[in-house]
């Protein structure tokens, strides 16, 4: 046994001869990356939680972007472009596991997942507008998610938007202008929902708090 | 096809997707009036451009609830960016969630990865002397035990055998989580040298085959390596290997079980029948010690002759303590003339004396010579599936001709040549046959073997060389390209072309085949586990020696292929002879100062963890 366990770093490994393979310098890339995560590793958080709906995922799929980053420092051009181009590497690892997993993770609609029909009072309280929404932008394609979401929530402007999605700013203008309509519909389509199982709740017999 | 084509007419809308534009930026005036006056006018797309409105205010209503990111993010972020620095190409691959769709191996499902912020302080993968002692351990992981076995040169050249009993891991990112790094048990076998070393053992692990390698390479041997729970007598037939010169048989057949005592050894339950599918048992004239040939048949009877044993250690375990028996690989003279003209000892001045026989350790391994004066060519040598042969490749030591396919059969003197083409490689076992690969008018081809029957099979077409194939016999990995020789001027090697995973019996390079790599290799192993679920590739396109590259790929049941995309391991880097099983997956790296370090990986239900077995130059791994 060991005295102390500490003392394996003495004998660390590195491979020999083994770099990565930059022409950059590796120490500055990692205090760029440790810089950039201060500053924005919340709000790439936020935005890959609100993509997945995994809080899990979304901290393992961070962690994944600023790896990324790192790897990819020398292609950031201009370093005042680095939060639109971190925004683009985040919505790359999210759309490449969305992709990957096609998962669709939609929250049960309200009184759905219960034995028996809901209470009026509960369902008032369930359906409150921040899950009605959350709801609804499940439902809409992900890419147009992603618009809305970076534009309303993240305040990207117009190029940084472009710039984040992978495209051109009138394609970005066009997609968030598609997303506005489809969220519409799928909040309206939410509505709906809400109001059959309200209905439902009326005409069953059920337990009242 | 736009959603606003759906709400009615094109008027409508063009209206509806005015509104949504205008969100965002300034739409231009002759839009913005002509909008006004048909939102006055048509009610339903007023009642849309307010649902916009509200709904951008309920989307920023989001923002009051803005999630918190994991404490312990940076920890585990900075540890992976760690990992990128510091370790070159070996990517964080382990550090990553991930979910690999394979059906059988729950085991490797999800793999996640959590650093403690404590442990690693910021200061990534492997945490600099000025976090000694910081923070709480990370705790070990509970894997399916197993033993990782290394072989070595001791200070006086004799053969270490280390083992190390393995049923936890540290997780993945934590360089130490209270696990001694240290292999725990140590046998000397009785064997010297100064070469390096490749190590096989039997598939009940109750034999070793150690080949030398490297400059002065000469020999081949077989090591008994009784272990405490005996496996099945028919792979322990080894037999007792004669002193050479002295012609005086020393070892019983009951040494040479690995049973605890010598004196008490049985005869191995069916001597005989080991030796009767040897057909150098007959045909070994050139050895220079005929008795080697009979002796398993006479030897129950003479059990008890433990005289060389009890010399051996402190302990006195039975060993197979002769060496040196002078058994030339004899296909015949003519076969491998440069192996039955080699030069006599004087080649391996290391070869010991038998009686000279000591262990240091518990046991007492006893060595025997199956091949002598050649060069093991490629990393490729394996014991057939049910440990009843060996199999490698060789050519004589003087480079007189190329290489030939040598098959010894547990009970014999010796191996012998299955191949007199002199440009033919151990490709491996399919079943109790061998494949073997072979240049026939420059141009690669593998054949089926039946060794039984002596008759051999064409098998795949076209150019197909060195197939590793995979348990299910469905799919193999293989040379797809041309061949050159090698500096030796005799081993065919590969030249230009690409390995490929494809379906098997290899046909033509399907275009659904994927290639594992592209461009010369000097050498390469190929390792399924037994269900096929994950591929061990190793590759190397340096000499002899070197450290190659390491990946470790999971393989869709359904269809056969492997995710390259997201390799298990990627391009790890390692010393040929990898150890892949059930579960875990064994390698050696070069380390600081030349040394050599043990990586395990080992996986086990949803978890995945590892474990750096710290070693001295020249350690490899036995597979």
């Amino acid at each position: 046994m060991v005295a102390d366990p500490f003392e394996l770093e003495q004998r660390r490994v590195l491979p020999a001869g083994l770099s990565v393979s930059a022409g950059w310098d590796r120490d500055e890339a990692f205090r760029f990356v440790e810089e950039l995560f201060s500053k924005h590793q919340r709000e790439i958080y936020a935005y890959l939680l609100r993509m997945l709906r995994d809080p899990e995922l979304a901290a393992d799929l961070t962690q994944d972007a600023f790896v990324k980053a790192y790897r990819a420092y020398d292609s950031l051009e201009k370093p005042e472009n680095a939060r639109a181009w971190l925004y683009q590497i985040a919505h790359r690892v999210a759309l490449d596991n969305l992709r990957r997993n096609r998962i669709v993770r939609f929250i049960p609609l309200v009184g759905e997942s219960r034995n028996s029909a809901p209470s009026a009072e509960h369902l008032v309280m369930e359906a409150n507008l921040s899950g009605e929404l959350q709801r609804a932008l499940e439902r809409i394609p992900e890419r147009q998610r992603a618009a809305l979401l970076l534009a309303e929530l993240h305040d990207l402007s117009g190029l940084e938007l472009a710039a984040a999605l992978g495209v051109s700013h009138v394609a970005a203008r066009a997609l968030l202008t598609r997303a506005r309509e489809s969220l519409r519909q799928a909040l309206a389509a939410e509505r709906q929902a809400v109001a059959d199982s309200e209905a439902a709740a009326d005409h069953r017999p059920g337990p009242r708090s | 096809m736009s959603p606003f084509l759906a709400s009615g007419t094109a008027d409508h809308g063009r209206a509806r997707e005015l509104a949504a534009a205008r969100l965002d930026e300034a739409i231009p005036a002759a839009e913005a009036g002509w909008l006004e006056d048909h939102l006055a006018a048509c009610p339903d797309c007023s009642a849309v451009a307010a649902e916009y409105d509200d709904q951008r205010s309920a989307l920023r209503s989001l923002r009051l609830d803005t999630p918190e990111p994991p404490r312990d993010l940076w920890a585990r972020t900075s540890a992976a960016l760690e990992s990128e620095g510091a370790r070159g190409s070996w990517r964080p691959a382990w550090l990553r969630v991930r979910t690999v769709p394979l059906a059988p191996v729950a085991a490797l499902m999800v793999v996640t990865i959590v650093v403690g912020a404590g442990l690693l302080n910021g200061r990534g993968l492997f945490p600099d002397s000025t976090s000694k002692g910081e923070g709480p351990m990370p705790t070990p992981i509970n894997v399916a035990a197993t033993d990782v076995q290394v072989v070595s040169r001791g200070d006086d050249g004799t053969v270490q055998i280390l083992t190390r009993r393995l049923d936890q891991v540290c997780p993945m990112g934590a360089e130490a989580c209270g696990i001694s790094p240290s292999f725990d048990v140590t046998t000397t076998a009785a064997l010297s040298g100064s070469s390096d070393l490749d190590a096989i053992n039997s598939p009940s692990r109750d034999q070793m085959v150690v080949v030398e390698r490297g400059a002065g390479a000469t020999g081949v041997y077989v090591l008994n390596v009784g272990t405490a729970s005996p496996a099945p007598s028919a792979s322990v037939a080894v037999p007792p290997a004669t002193t050479g010169p002295t012609g005086a048989p020393t070892a019983s057949p009951g040494a040479a079980t690995p049973r605890p005592s010598a004196t008490t050894a049985p005869p191995t339950p069916d001597p005989s029948a080991s030796v009767a599918p040897a057909p150098s048992a007959s045909a070994a004239p050139s050895t220079p010690d005929p008795s080697a040939s009979v002796a398993p048949s006479p030897s129950p009877s003479v059990a008890p002759s433990p005289s060389a044993i009890t010399t051996t250690g402190p302990s006195p375990t039975p060993g197979l303590v002769a060496t040196g028996a002078p058994v030339t690989p004899d296909a015949s003279a003519t076969a491998t003339p440069g192996a039955s003209a080699a030069p006599p000892a004087s080649t391996k001045p290391s070869a010991p004396a038998p009686t000279a026989t000591v262990a240091v350790s518990p046991d007492s391994n006893g060595a025997l010579e199956i091949a002598r004066d050649v060069i093991v060519v490629g990393s490729l040598a394996a014991y057939s599936p049910d440990g009843s042969r060996f199999a490698f490749t060789a050519r004589p030591a003087d480079g007189s001709v190329g290489p030939d396919v040598y098959v010894w059969t547990v009970g014999d003197a010796g191996a012998r040549a299955v191949t007199t083409d002199h440009a033919s490689v151990f490709s491996g076992w399919l079943g109790e046959r061998l494949l073997v690969s072979r240049v026939v008018d420059g141009k690669p081809e593998t054949a089926l073997m039946n060794l039984g029957g002596g008759t051999e099979t064409a098998v795949g077409t076209g150019s197909t060389w060195r197939p590793a194939v995979s348990p299910n016999h469905k799919a193999a990995v293989w040379w797809d390209g041309t061949l050159k020789l090698a500096d030796d001027g005799v081993t065919p090697v590969p030249g230009a072309g690409r390995l490929v995973l494809g379906s098997w019996p290899a046909g033509k390079v399907a275009a659904e085949s994927q290639v594992l790599h592209t461009g010369a290799l000097s050498d390469w192993e190929v390792h399924w586990d037994q269900d096929g679920t994950v591929l061990a590739v190793w590759t190397t396109t340096k000499g002899a020696g070197a450290a190659g590259s390491l990946s470790l790929y999971s393989i869709d049941p359904a269809t056969g292929r492997a995710d390259l995309d997201h390799p298990l391991l990627d391009a790890a880097p390692a010393f040929a002879s990898v150890s892949l099983e059930a579960g875990r997956l064994v390698w050696s790296a070069p380390a600081d100062g030349g040394d050599t370090t043990v990586q395990v990986l080992a996986w086990s239900g949803d978890s995945v963890g590892r474990l750096e077995l710290p070693s001295q130059q020249g350690t490899t791994v036995v597979h």
